[in-house]
């Protein structure tokens, strides 16, 4: 049971706002499982950079719109 | 429940429930016996044989149910088994250290190899049971 998470990430709105992708297909996209792609919406998981990356790449925008890190 | 996941439930229950079977059995006998216990091959080769054909089956069953997860796995499931692993690793070396105090105390072969046989099942069983609280909690 590692400390919660303090990145947060816009994957649902960037979801939705690809034509409402589902979980799956992102999952698919980016070749990991749908219930890590779950995981990481409910803040339950930091993924890799690899796949943060691949996960920006998919909605086309730079890291830090899919993934962000609180300051202090 | 990602295949890993559900794989991690069915090896802990077939775990429980024959290694169970098998202790509860065994271990009965053994102290309520006043001769020295010896170790049942049959039922020892059984036990091993039914967890085996058990989790195959179960895994079969897991992936017909949901053929488009069937043996995925990504890098949460590796991390998930890793820390898993690792929690499980520090009681296979506790019992592994007890076994031999066993055998520095003279114990029948008999108690040592159940003390052994005993510190793999529970090291399996703590470990699954740290996978699936990292599945449920996140890590």
């Amino acid at each position: 049971m590692g400390k919660p998470t303090r990145i947060t990430n816009r994957l649902r709105e960037l979801r939705f706002h690809s034509m409402e992708m589902t979980q799956a297909d992102l999952a698919a996209k980016v070749g990991v499982t749908r219930q890590t792609i779950i995981a990481i919406e409910q803040g339950k998981y930091s993924p890799s950079l690899e796949v943060a990356f691949q996960i920006a790449q998919v909605f086309g925008v730079p890291l830090e719109e899919a993934f962000q890190y609180p300051k202090d | 429940m990602s295949f890993r996941e559900k794989s991690t439930w069915v090896l802990l229950v077939a775990t429980l429930v024959v290694y169970g079977w098998y202790f509860a059995t065994t271990l009965g006998e053994a102290l309520g016996a006043g001769t020295p216990a010896s170790v049942d091959n049959v039922r020892l080769f059984g036990a091993v044989v039914v967890m085996v054909v058990l989790s195959i089956v179960a895994h079969i069953v897991i992936a017909i149910l949901s053929p488009k997860d069937a043996d995925a796995s990504d890098e949460r499931d590796r991390l998930i088994e890793l820390r898993g692993d690792q929690r499980g690793g520090i009681l296979t070396t506790i019992a592994l250290f007890s076994t031999l105090g066993l055998v520095m105390t003279g114990a029948s072969v008999f108690w040592i190899a159940h003390m052994a046989l005993a510190g793999l099942v529970v090291s399996e069983i703590v470990k699954a049971v740290f996978k699936l609280i990292d599945y449920r909690r996140g890590v």
